[in-house]
């Protein structure tokens, strides 16, 4: 059979070559090629048909047979992961809220550095006016303050780095980010991330026979030609 | 009207006009953007060696974004210090106000879904301990915590721009502009085109990064020694 229509195939291909509508004799001709041509592809159809629902409920066959093979294993699998998974966030979690808490101790001591370095210059301008006005004794004691408070100050240095816990290890197995997404409101959608309904718009199209007015598309009629009257 | 020359003129003068930091005692001391300058950007690169693959100049390009970038900062900071909006997008050109406008209207988006209450905007200080100055765009009460700002326009946010907002955090401790510690830093990047998008990107810790500008100011202080 597959010779048989390798021949008619080929020759099909060599009378088309040929075909040129000029007239109604070539015209005549052209519609005989047409016909005969679609019984061709009915008959290849026709042939083939069989032959793909074997393999197609062969690959059914196979396909289910996997999936009962896979439900036993992949369900288990994935909890298991998922168990990694969440152990990996709430590690990450934990080495995040360390930091955070060390980037707040580095900032409360910038803020007592900052208050320190204020009161520091407070007593040195009051120790100024003092010793201006003459009172020695209360400049000195002024001054002795401001050091002491520098002192203290000093004392505030970058406090030793926080123990930050290691990033979870999980050898083979890695995370990736995973962004997804629900839409909530389409109305609200940027119009770049909308779709033209093209199913919608040509059966609206078909429906009226072009008698539709869509804003932004062009409606139009291109025949197609069609058998007519014709038995099997 | 501004035409695009003039607006971008203007706002080049306002940058240029950008009070020198100094310290109290007169010495002119360096911006957080000019310490994290010298680091290099390879996202930068990468970029314009881009452009210039597809034949664009990525000067006229940069200038060009930069007045619709500039345009809707200012605008977005100009709604949020309660002063006029459309005063401020009435100075530029049709079509570099309706980009800027878009960008704005991404803006409005955002602030819808957050309770935002500023409580510094754009204010110039400078660290005496540190020895550098900046100007933060917004600190302010975002949903209950205090929040560090950054509106950038631009194609994305990269790893660099929070090493910024670390330099800016001290800034506003040590003049007590805040109370308290800052809980968190976001930058919001607002597109100016179709082919950017709006994206945001918050850290609770500034930790490493404020090491990292460290490093910076250190490199720059030393840099400038062999200078002198």
């Amino acid at each position: 059979m597959t010779t048989d229509i390798e021949k008619t195939s080929t020759d099909l291909v060599i009378r088309a070559k040929a075909i040129l509508v000029i007239d109604q004799e070539s015209a005549n001709t052209a519609t005989r090629f047409v016909l005969a041509g679609k019984d061709a592809i009915k008959q290849i159809k026709a042939f083939f048909a069989p032959m793909k629902e074997s393999a197609w409920a062969a690959h059914q066959e196979v396909v289910q047979k996997e999936k009962s093979a896979l439900a036993k294993i992949e369900p288990i699998v994935n909890a298991v992961m998922r168990n990694v998974a969440d152990w990996r966030a709430e590690e990450d979690r934990k080495r995040l809220e360390v930091e955070a808490a060390a980037y707040r101790t580095e900032q409360l001591r910038i803020m007592a550095e900052a208050e320190a370095k204020r009161k520091a210059d407070a007593a040195l301008l009051a120790a100024e006016q003092a010793e201006a006005q003459g009172d020695q004794k209360t400049a000195d004691k002024l001054i002795e303050k401001a050091a002491k408070i520098e002192e203290k100050a000093a004392a505030l240095a970058p406090p030793a780095a926080p123990i930050i816990p290691p990033k979870p290890v999980t050898e083979g197995l890695s995370m990736r980010d995973n962004w997804c997404f629900e839409i909530e409101d389409e109305t609200i959608l940027p119009r770049r991330y909308l779709i033209a309904n093209e199913v919608a718009i040509g059966k609206d199209v078909r429906t009226s026979k072009g008698q539709i007015d869509i804003p932004g598309v062009r409606i139009f009629n291109r025949p197609i030609m069609v058998g007519v009257g014709r038995r099997n | 009207m501004m035409s695009n020359a003039e607006l971008h003129e203007q706002f080049s003068n306002r940058v240029k006009a950008h009070p020198a930091y100094k310290l109290s005692s007169g010495e002119r001391v360096p911006s957080v953007t000019t310490i994290t300058g010298i680091l290099n950007k390879p996202a930068l690169v990468k970029w314009a060696n881009n452009l210039g693959l597809r034949g664009i100049d990525s000067t006229k390009y940069v200038d060009a974004l930069a007045v619709i970038g500039t345009l809707a900062h200012d605008m977005i900071l100009a709604d949020l210090s309660g002063e006029s909006v459309a005063g401020i997008a009435s100075r530029a050109d049709p079509a570099t106000r309706d980009l800027a406008e878009n960008c704005y209207l991404s803006f409005c988006a955002w602030r819808k879904q957050h309770d935002i209450r500023p409580i510094s905007l754009e204010q110039s200080l400078v660290s005496e301990r540190y020895r550098y100055g900046g100007r933060a765009d917004m600190v302010a009460e975002i949903d209950g915590a205090l929040e560090l700002v950054d509106f950038k326009t631009g194609k994305g946010i990269y790893p660099e721009m929070f090493y910024q907002l670390a330099g800016y955090a001290p800034l506003l401790l040590e003049n007590g502009i805040v109370d308290r510690p800052i809980e968190r830093a976001r930058i919001l990047n607002i597109p100016r085109a179709e082919t950017e998008i709006f994206l945001e990107k918050a850290k609770s810790s500034l930790r490493i990064e404020w090491q990292i500008f460290q490093k910076c100011l250190e490199i720059y202080n030393l840099v400038k020694e062999i200078e002198k």
